[in-house]
């Protein structure tokens, strides 16, 4: 097969999967809750909507959801407009509330904030809009569907992982041509037959049991896909007019919905360790004797999720750096505290002479019910009193640390030691400006020891810097302990520490002063695992004069970015920490 | 202003699993001195799920009719202005549910405390306090999700309230001071952002919640869910059985609290487990103290037991030891160890 037609197969498929995911949604769309569909715009994301919306019934409200909606948009607040020119408090309904019943689509959702993020999520969890804000106080029912168009070209990016969480199918359109779009083979009569039986599908005990133990297998330990998956099994059913999921439902259920969020299949795979299946116990027994009737079933049901990651169709669904971190769900990719913290921040009342900047429609919105009873002086359109004012707060990226943690043994040559004070020196000044702290560590001898404690002074840190040694035996054990301290007690203090390590990843002094690589070995891994599940981030230089595999594995057990790095000098090393700081913000 | 109602809670007996946390939910309506459940988990638990079920189990409570504030006609010392008015005597008394509040995403300010009646100004140009969430939490809980995640200027003002147990709004002109007594209960993922040690230690007691790994059992909480979400009030109906037990146990608890004895063995066993785990302050040894005792009165205990005190130790002090950082363990393990020491020491008497 020539490589075009292969594109071409691929291409159909992709498209098949996406009628698949559309059916699914049109025919459940509130147990489902939602589809993100990764494609840039264009002709196959429009025909994609096109054909799904015509598979909804024809008064489904549809809306539209800008990725910059202000909180009051999404949830309601008060019509300011109404509101001045009737001179009583008008509230105005949310997109949320509107789109009960029917669909929300947000665009470019890969750019949306947490803030946005927050609140659907919040009405996908409980099915309606709660609001308390400038004098409103409502329920309103938010039962709606879910497409976000997610627009970001690589791995890594995407919606924010509280709201992929919480949709239950993904599909991928990027590589659909024009050629593969196709209108599709089911119609809104279809959908509505099935509809119409889907509550009496069944699913059999020992079925559900596999599909759960599949996910178990895949490294999927979120209830709610469990849940999406017998869903999606019992959706597919009805569309074939069947009372009962039968064992294709249950694999193609498990592609939709499992695939995307499976673990590497790859045991192979360099060492980002997947993460243990939860219940290693059970499960794993099981596979291993391989006896049981259920089990060939199960195991049907993991191989038809591994096809689909084995071929690919997969990738840009899937975050790349999910399996390096602890729990294997949850933190999503590099994602720094910056852009974590982010419970909706709500206009705040004070004086922006003193509290930050004038918030202008806020305080217009404040001052809009009362212009009725304020007697307007000096011919002033809108009277507003002090009461009014709302300032903007702006959220303030919390400040960081950059911990450097250099080896300053005999082994390491000495002009690390001034590539490294060169890189804290750039790195000093840089961050002076991002009101961000620079702290050195060195090991070499006995120990380790912070040559330059948390700062943001430039003089002093050039001081101490100038005054550092280096040689002797290679602790690097110790090294990655004192880093782990240093990073707990900034975190402790409000800062987020990102580390950076200089080493080669040969350590030859235990963590207890004894001499001996395989102990130092042992004690470097199992402290760099015990950095990893903090879960800071951080940066592995590795300064050898060749890549090593024992840096590299070193890294990756403390869950860092590994740059083999054998000609560095400070301007390199400072600019790619600068990059990864940037990336992950 | 708009009322709608909002749908029916999933029902508390129906929750499977999650048993540290049902009983933390428990222990505190028993004893709300115990002084609120922290909540920190996996997403998906369903840890909200648990707390919102909470309304449905309280006890009703009496509430002197047309305050406000909800004020108990029994506790002249928490009234409000209005309540505490010579005039007050002979005000009606009605039995009403006990308030659990949900913080919603993005509640301003204004919301939260309480501000000026607006329609009524616009209407009637009469300057009114219109309560907020604190006023309608009195004697109740007040539930923040993603507590972690909460604003820092509402955290201050969320924790001076719950100090003070009074709500003070200078506002629009209006000065209020009104009783404003709740227990706090949050729930967050720790993976989204770290809790401000002072809020952390505002609650009484702590659970870890995790994704079950049991097959069984996922499945069984995902029928529920998916039984509870096809037909809610179906679902709540027939769960309501259950529901008015646990009820009655709570009752029943309640009644029996200051019945339940404390001895000499269980106090210097508490105190011995507090030194062990170094936990900071008294708040620790009294939070434990009291949560044992609750335990007791939901046994039908008539004395604090050793089994009592093991079971509240993790949630009332893990949240409480001072961080090591070279040490891994989890708080939980740590306290289950210092737990096995203390008790294996001296034998029970």
């Amino acid at each position: 097969m020539s490589t075009e037609e292969d594109a071409a197969a691929r291409g159909r498929a992709a498209w098949q999967i996406a009628e698949t995911a559309a059916q699914l949604l049109a025919v459940d769309p509130a147990g489902l809750a939602g589809v993100r569909v990764c494609a840039a715009p264009g002709p196959a994301r429009d025909a994609w909507f096109d054909e799904a919306s015509a598979l909804w019934p024809t008064d489904t409200p549809i809306r539209r959801s800008p990725v910059d909606a202000a909180e009051g948009r999404l949830i309601g607040g008060i019509d300011l407009g109404a509101t001045l020119s009737e001179g009583r408090l008008v509230e105005q309904r949310g997109l949320l509330a509107d789109a009960d019943d029917g669909i929300l689509v947000v665009r470019m959702a890969d750019r949306m904030d947490r803030s946005a993020a927050a609140h659907i999520a919040a009405a996908l969890d409980q099915r309606c809009v709660h609001v308390e804000r400038s004098g409103i106080s409502r329920v309103d029912p938010a039962r709606f569907g879910l497409v976000l168009f997610d627009e970001s070209a690589g791995p890594g990016e995407g919606p924010p992982e509280l709201l992929l969480e919480r949709v239950g199918l993904q599909v991928d359109l990027h590589s659909v041509s024009i050629r593969d779009i196709a209108p599709f083979a089911s119609l809104r009569e279809d959908i509505a037959d099935a509809r119409a039986i889907l509550d009496g599908v069944t699913t059999a005990a020992g079925l559900a049991e596999d599909i759960a133990k599949a996910g178990l297998m895949l490294g999927v330990a979120s209830l709610r896909s469990l849940g999406f998956v017998l869903r999606a099994a019992r959706a597919l059913a009805a569309l074939g007019g069947r009372d009962e999921v039968g064992m294709t439902d249950a694999a193609a259920a498990c592609q939709l919905v499992y695939g995307p969020r499976a673990a590497p299949p790859d045991p192979e795979a360099p060492p980002p360790e997947p993460p243990p299946p939860p219940s290693p116990s059970e499960a794993n027994q099981q596979v291993a004797d391989g006896s049981t009737r259920e089990d060939v079933d199960m195991e049907r049901l993991v191989e038809a999720v591994e096809s689909a990651l084995a071929s690919g169709a997969l990738d840009a669904l899937r975050p790349e750096r999910r399996s390096a971190r602890s729990s294997g769900e949850g933190r999503s990719g590099a994602e720094l505290p910056s852009s974590r913290q982010g419970r909706p921040r709500a206009a705040r009342r004070g004086d922006p002479r003193r509290d930050g900047r004038l918030d202008l429609m806020g305080t217009l919105q404040a001052a809009a019910p009362w212009q009725k009873l304020r007697p307007r002086t000096g011919g002033a359109q809108v009277a507003i009193r002090a009461d009014d004012f709302r300032v903007k707060r702006f959220k303030t990226p919390a400040a960081s640390t950059v911990i450097f943690v250099v080896d300053a043994s005999g082994s390491s040559a000495m002009h690390r030691m001034a590539e490294a004070k060169g890189a804290v020196e750039l790195l000093l000044s840089d961050c002076y400006a991002r009101r961000d702290c620079v702290a050195l560590i060195t090991f070499r001898g006995e120990g380790a020891e912070i040559a330059v404690a948390p700062t943001r002074s430039l003089v002093m840190a050039r001081r101490r810097l100038t005054g550092l040694r280096g040689g002797g035996a290679t602790p690097l054990a110790a090294g990655i302990v004192a880093a782990s301290v240093l990073a707990k007690a900034e975190h402790a203090r409000g800062r987020t520490p990102f580390l950076v390590f200089l080493s080669d990843g040969r350590g030859n002094i235990a963590l207890d002063g004894a001499r001996g690589a395989d102990a130092a070995r042992e004690d470097a891994v199992s402290a760099a695992r015990r950095l990893r599940a903090e879960g800071y981030d951080a940066l592995f230089f590795d300064i050898s004069t060749r890549p090593s595999h024992r840096a590299r594995a070193l890294s990756a057990e403390m869950g860092a970015a590994y740059r083999p790095l054998p000609f560095a000098d400070a301007g390199v090393v400072s600019r790619s920490v600068r990059r990864a700081m940037q990336d992950g913000a | 202003m708009a009322k709608s109602v909002s749908p029916p809670a999933f029902p508390f007996p129906a929750i499977v699993g999650q048993e540290e946390l049902k009983t933390a939910l428990l222990i505190t309506s028993i004893d709300p001195s115990v002084g609120g459940v922290l909540a920190l988990g996996d997403r998906g638990t369903g840890k909200s799920t648990a707390i919102r079920a909470l309304a449905a189990l309280l006890p009703k409570i009496d509430i002197v009719e047309d305050c406000p504030y909800g004020c108990a006609p029994d506790a002249p010392a928490e009234l409000c202005n209005a309540c505490s008015a010579p005039s007050r005597a002979g005000r009606k008394v009605r039995s009403a549910p006990a308030p659990v509040v949900d913080l919603p995403l993005g509640a301003t300010e204004d919301r939260v405390v309480g501000s000026l009646d607006l329609e009524r100004a616009l209407a009637h140009g009469e300057k009114r306090f219109q309560p907020g969430l604190l006023a309608r939490a009195h004697r109740g809980f007040l539930y923040i999700d993603e507590v972690n995640l909460l604003d820092d200027h509402l955290v201050d003002l969320l924790l001076d309230v719950a100090a003070s147990g009074e709500n003070l709004v200078e506002r629009e002109g209006l000065s209020v001071r009104h009783p404003a007594r709740f227990v706090l209960v949050g729930s967050g993922n720790p993976e989204e952002g770290e809790l401000r040690p002072q809020l952390l230690d505002r609650f009484g007691l702590s659970v870890n919640v995790r994704t079950p790994t049991e097959v069984k059992e996922r499945i069984e909480v995902v029928k529920r869910r998916d039984a509870f979400e096809r037909d809610p009030e179906g679902f709540a109906k027939t769960w309501r059985r259950k529901e008015n037990e646990v009820r009655r146990r709570i009752e029943r608890a309640r009644e029996a609290l200051s019945e339940v004895t404390t001895p000499d063995p269980v106090l210097e066993r508490i105190a011995a487990l507090c030194i062990a785990l170094g936990s900071d302050g008294l708040r620790g040894e009294l939070t434990l103290l009291r949560a044992s005792r609750a335990a007791a009165a939901l046994d039908g205990a008539a004395e604090i037991g050793d089994r009592h005190v093991r079971r509240m130790a993790s949630p009332a002090l893990s949240h409480r030891l001072r961080k090591d950082p070279l040490d891994e363990t989890d708080a939980t393990v740590r306290v289950a160890r210092a737990v096995d020491e203390v008790f294996s020491q001296a034998p029970v008497s």
